[in-house]
């Protein structure tokens, strides 16, 4: 077994557990490259039959246009159902506020959104795509990471996890999060992409686009909810995403890469983390932990 | 590529999250967010050195107070190797957090304040990690800048090492070095400090050291069933993951709990159809016949059949900051099935200094205790003994209170049937 079939064993054997250990588990689909991977390893641990669980969008309202279409295509091709809940709605509801400022992101009170349709839909376990490589608070999870009443995540109080003996045994209102693609790397992801040949949305490679710098140097890509103030600077420059998430807080990156084998050239000598040109992370020191204490996946 | 899956274990403070920070800098693996990250913090905590330990230390509370509380996993890659680490804590109070990393690795490397010698907590990691089943472990003796690299102190230190590791060294695969993680000194590349020092750098041990502690597929076939996909029609296959030994199509093999021999007609792996798996591969099987399994039953080779018994001999390390009472509820995981067990009495517990057991009075289980016991369960179990196949020998206690995953425990023998 190579490297990409002992993650994907990994990766297929906890899924399965998921499906075994708890009565309403729920996939939480971004619509990035690590969901597309994980929508690809649960047709491989249950084809022929479906999937047992739904597919959970939470659409924050700053999703790039291509995003949401090419979500909608590939769950259709896969004919599974897929639940789609608005941050949009939660703010009209009064359950969440909308940020001021030239640069508003929703990337906070997504966890809002996404944990009502928790409780509405009662799901006991929530699979997500997050990477131990991706993050330092990420890089602390278990496989089943146990979450309190509130969603919460309690870091310093983690249940054990030996070996691939799973204990997803919970109380009523409490739930799991499971990520079953914590040991995979980006490199891996890119490589599975190539091996199975995955179709993915044609941001994260090189393209034409309008954005601006801001003042601390970062970049965004235009779009209808920023207004950059006059000393920002607006221009055309080649790019590719290497993280899809909002539009608010995904940064591009330059390059040239325009095909699977450049991109995994670019990765292996990327100078940069992946979410070093996430704007949600580099708000503070520990941005992830706080938003993952609050419910965030 | 092949890939190690190793951890850095040790007393608290005897730089385990510095040595991943170096091997990481000397890889040139540090990607320049990631290190300015760093530099910044140190700079907040007053420090003119990178403090390279924080490159693993991820929580809040864990920079606060200058420790590691859980592990952090790294991963890096070079030409030859694919690198996943596991950066265990020291601090006793967390030593569950270090058992829940060995459980998942193929080697160690336990740091060794060379300054100090082994601490007691040392010595329990090293235990610990021998007992969950790994096999290749270094003990590098590090902050030899402090001793001006001296071989003298250092010989002491590997007397004193191979001394105590002596009774549990067979089927062991161990080597000490000297090392200074802060400064680099042979990590990757051999020191000049170090010169009376002739064995490998730890980066040349890490690429060569074997990348499994077992060989999985040599053992007895044991196949674990985790539940059913419906196909075609009304029939079922059934999922699982190969513990050990191969699968061929056409095998015949004993159901162990219910006494039925079955056949394999088809198995499929990542989505394909295949002849044959190893242990390790995820996999969906068809029976003919139309027989049926349902999750938790366990498939066995028959000339090697498992072991049968309520009440098994077991090792086992408590893993709950409370102390739980001898006859506390559990289910008891093994494989998928799960079985409502407690324990029937608490007969050893395991001396740090002399690596013998002692018989024991005391009738609860404490974090991080180490014990010998015999566990008695609502149910047979079906099972083998971790010394013949490790896979299929180890169970996690859940306590039924509040679902925490308890005790970890390897079984040692099956005893007689307790008439119920
Ligand atoms: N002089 C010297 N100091 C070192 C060396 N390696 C580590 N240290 C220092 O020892 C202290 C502890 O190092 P850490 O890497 O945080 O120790 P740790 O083993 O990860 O600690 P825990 O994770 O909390 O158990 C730090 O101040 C390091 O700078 C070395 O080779 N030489």
């Amino acid at each position: 077994m190579d490297t990409l079939d002992i993650l994907e064993a990994e990766s297929v054997h906890v899924l399965r557990e998921v499906a075994a250990q708890f009565k309403r588990p729920v996939l939480l689909f971004s619509g990035g490259k690590d969901s597309l991977v994980l929508l690809r390893l649960s047709e491989k641990a249950f084809r022929p039959g479906k999937f047992p669980y739904p597919v959970l969008h939470i659409d924050t309202g700053h999703n790039f246009e291509e995003t949401l279409s090419f979500r909608d295509q590939t769950i259709e091709r896969l004919s599974e159902q897929m639940i789609v809940r608005r941050v949009e709605d939660s703010i009209q509801a009064g359950r969440a506020q909308d940020e001021t400022g030239p640069y508003p992101s929703r990337n906070r009170q997504q966890s809002v959104t996404l944990l009502d349709a928790i409780r509405e839909f009662g799901f006991d376990a929530a699979i997500g795509g997050a990477r131990r490589d991706e993050e330092k608070a990420r890089a602390k999870e278990r496989f089943f990471s146990y979450r309190n009443a509130q969603g919460g995540w309690e870091p310093h109080q983690q249940r054990p996890e030996l070996w691939n003996l799973y204990n997803g045994r919970i109380h009523l209102g409490e739930q799991m999060r499971v990520f079953p693609l914590n040991n995979w790397t980006e490199f891996d992801v890119w490589s599975y992409i190539k091996r199975e040949r995955l179709e993915i949305p044609s941001l994260y490679f090189s393209h034409q686009r309008t954005c601006v710098r801001r003042a601390d140097g970062s970049w965004l890509p235009m779009s209808k909810h920023v207004t950059p103030p006059p000393g920002d600077l607006v221009e055309t420059r080649t790019v590719r995403f290497r993280t899809v998430g909002d539009m608010t807080c995904t940064s591009p990156v330059f390059s040239q890469a325009s095909s699977l084998d450049e991109i995994i050239e670019e990765i292996r000598t990327a100078e940069f983390s992946e979410r070093g040109s996430r704007a949600d992370d580099q708000r503070s020191e520990t941005a992830m932990e706080d938003r993952k204490r609050e419910g965030y996946f | 590529m092949d890939q190690l899956r190793f951890m850095t274990a040790g007393h608290v403070d005897d730089g385990k999250s510095t040595l991943i920070g170096r091997l990481f800098l000397d890889h040139g693996k540090i990607l320049k967010d990631q290190l300015q990250t760093i530099e910044r913090a140190s700079r907040n905590q007053g420090k003119s050195e990178t403090n390279l330990a924080l490159f693993t230390d991820g929580l809040k509370a864990e920079r606060e107070k200058g420790i590691t509380i859980d592990v952090a996993y790294r991963y890096f890659s070079t030409q030859q190797r694919k690198f996943i680490i596991a950066d265990a804590p020291g601090h006793y109070e967390y030593t569950r957090n270090m058992v829940t990393a060995a459980s998942q690795v193929d080697a160690a490397v336990i740091l060794v304040d060379a300054t100090r010698g082994m601490a007691e907590q040392t010595r329990r990691h090293a235990w610990l990690i021998h007992w969950l089943g790994v096999r290749n472990i270094v003990f590098a003796l590090n902050k030899m800048d402090l001793l001006d690299y001296s071989e003298k102190v250092f010989r002491e230190r590997e007397k004193e090492i191979i001394d105590w590791i002596k009774p549990i060294a067979h089927g062991l695969d161990f080597t000490l070095m000297p090392i200074a993680a802060l400064k680099g000194d042979n990590i990757l590349r051999p020191s000049p400090d170090l010169n009376w020092y002739t064995g490998k750098t730890l980066d040349q041990w890490l690429h060569e050291t074997p990348a499994r502690s077992f060989p999985a597929a040599k053992y007895p076939t044991r196949l674990s069933i985790q539940g059913a996909v419906s196909t075609i029609g009304d029939s079922e296959n059934y999922t699982g993951t190969l513990a050990s030994g191969v699968l061929t199509i056409g095998d015949e093999l004993h159901v162990a709990q219910d006494d039925r021999i079955i056949q394999v007609q088809g198995i499929w792996k990542s989505g394909q159809k295949t002849d044959q798996v190893q242990a390790g591969e995820a996999i969906q099987i068809s029976l003919s016949n139309g027989e049926k399994l349902s999750r938790g039953q366990l498939l066995e080779e028959p000339e090697y059949p498992t072991k049968k018994s309520n009440r098994w001999l077991v090792e086992f390390c408590a893993m709950t900051d409370d102390s739980m009472p001898m006859d506390t509820a559990f289910f008891a995981r093994h494989f998928t099935s799960e079985t409502p067990a407690s324990f029937e009495c608490i007969d050893e517990t395991l001396d740090l200094r002399t690596l013998q057991w002692a018989p024991t009075e005391h009738a609860t289980l404490t974090s991080p205790q180490i014990g010998r016991g015999v566990l008695s369960f609502a149910s047979p179990i079906t099972a083998d003994a971790f010394g013949s196949i490790p896979g299929a020998g180890r169970m996690i206690l859940i306590r039924e209170s509040d679902h925490a995953t308890a005790v970890a425990v390897l079984l040692k023998e099956a005893l007689p049937d307790t008439i119920s």
